[in-house]
């Protein structure tokens, strides 16, 4: 009886889908990750490098629309950001975190080297979309080291990829651990590519001695 | 039950033995009794002896770590059936000293991440080549590093079951079936002769059974624990015992 009820009104229907795909619509999963990643194994580069992230890569948050009509706000800036600083924080001598973006005409001070990356590629894959259980990740930095005078001394691409695998009614964790995955690779990269670049090899031959980061070790021991 | 034989066979240098141990075989009355599936399982093992140099049994102060093989492309090893083998490891009556899997790379980072984890025994004097590897494989005490590689599938499945609920109660009718795979591998790579020491192999396979007669009865089949099982006794022998 009461079905027939419904029926006399003909917006019913029409009103119950409209608020059902607002709703659907509505649902973006906000994925945020904090994590650390260990010192590798080996000397520290004698480098004080200065890092710049700028505002477009701090708070860079793709969208990221999959089959299982369910949208995924990946919070990539921050994430990066924080990978960036405890990369070279363990790689380097010291790191300083440029507020302002570098150019030639008035040099940061106390820096050997300023890197500046950007991102230029993500994705998201859910399982439906692949033959495995898994959610996969993977997203591109470009990677720009500048000397303090604004001369390129290096400039590379980094791939990083992550996957995790689909846990039941919990699709958020495995794309955290994807992500959390993602970055790690994107750490081992870095932490490998940065001292063969031969720009960095030239400059920290040609600096020697005459580096900020010796110069400032050789102040603090006197 | 049978016991398990045993085969050896002399190949270049290279032991196989082969353990076959069909875990139940009294059929399935004894497989209701037990409340679980039947699960058959094989063992292999490689020990590999370059130049007829016997290999050494594992020393107290020696650590081993169990690595699941991770790769960007294929489905890899369940982290609970790694876990599963360093824990058999380590409670086993002569217990081995067990390196925690994410501890290790850690402290190796960024050697042994999926892009960059040597991939076959060559690639290890490279490795260990590199400024400061060595040293730290030294200070963290690990001799052997075992490189898990295998996940279980299901085969086939079927069956019905008609489960119906109403005012008086409820209850289901039929059976169902699953039948799964567990095939993995044990790549034991010996750090201080840089070299492959074995490779130790368990398939494990078994049919789980559902059957109801208003309430339905899991006989699960562990086919997992099976090969985890006969793996980690395995690796534990062919670690303490050497040979020669």
């Amino acid at each position: 009886m009461k079905i027939k009820n419904f029926s006399a009104f003909p917006s019913f229907p029409l009103g119950v889908l409209i608020l059902s795909a607002s709703l659907l619509g509505a649902c973006v999963h906000h994925v945020r990750v904090s994590g650390s990643f260990p010192a590798p194994v080996g000397d520290r580069l004698p480098l004080v490098v200065g890092l710049y992230f700028s505002p477009e890569f701090k708070n860079y948050a793709p969208v990221e629309v999959l089959y299982q009509r369910s949208n995924w706000k990946i919070d990539l800036g921050t994430a990066s950001e924080q990978m960036f600083e405890q990369v070279f924080y363990n790689l380097s001598n010291r790191i300083v975190v440029l507020k302002d973006k570098p150019d030639g005409n008035e040099p940061p001070e106390g820096v050997d080297l300023i890197v500046i990356p950007t991102f230029t590629d993500f994705g998201l894959l859910d399982p439906s979309a692949t033959p495995l259980e898994f959610f996969s990740l993977s997203f591109k930095y470009k990677i720009d080291v500048f000397a303090p005078d604004g001369n390129l001394v290096a400039d590379w691409t980094i791939n990083a990829y992550g996957k995790a695998p689909s846990y039941a009614l919990n699709a958020k964790n495995s794309v955290k651990e994807a992500l959390m995955f993602a970055l790690r690779d994107a750490a081992a990269s870095l932490t490998l590519d940065f001292p063969r670049q031969p720009g960095v090899i030239r400059y920290i031959n040609k600096a020697g001695a005459n580096s900020v980061a010796q110069t400032q070790q050789e102040e603090n021991s006197d | 039950m049978r016991k398990p034989s045993r085969k050896r066979i002399l190949i270049n240098n290279t032991t196989l033995k082969v353990h076959s141990t069909p875990v139940v075989t009294a059929g399935l009355i004894s497989c209701i009794a037990l409340l679980g599936g039947c699960v058959n399982s094989k063992i292999e093992e490689i020990r590999h002896n370059t130049g007829n140099e016997p290999i050494e049994a594992i020393q107290e102060y020696e650590s081993v770590v169990v690595l699941t093989r991770r790769t960007h492309t294929a489905q890899e090893t369940e982290k609970s059936f790694t876990e599963c083998v360093s824990k058999k490891l380590t409670s086993s009556k002569k217990p081995i000293r067990i390196t925690k899997q994410a501890q290790f790379v850690d402290l190796m980072f960024p050697y042994f991440e999926p892009r960059l984890a040597p991939n076959n025994p060559y690639e290890m004097p490279a490795l260990l080549a590199k400024p400061g590897v060595l040293d730290r494989i030294n200070d963290i005490g690990v001799r052997y590093v075992i490189w898990i590689d295998g996940s279980t599938e299901t085969l086939d499945q079927g069956g019905t079951m008609t489960c119906a609920f109403g005012g008086a109660g409820g209850g289901c009718l039929g059976i169902t079936w699953r039948e799964k795979e567990s095939s993995y591998e044990a790549s034991i790579w010996d750090l201080k002769k840089q070299q492959v020491a074995g490779t130790i192999s368990a398939d494990a396979k078994g049919t789980s059974y559902m059957p109801a007669l208003v309430i339905p009865i899991p006989m699960i089949a562990r086919t997992a624990k099976a090969a985890c099982n006969g793996l980690a006794n395995q690796i534990q022998s062919f670690l303490t015992e050497g040979s020669g």
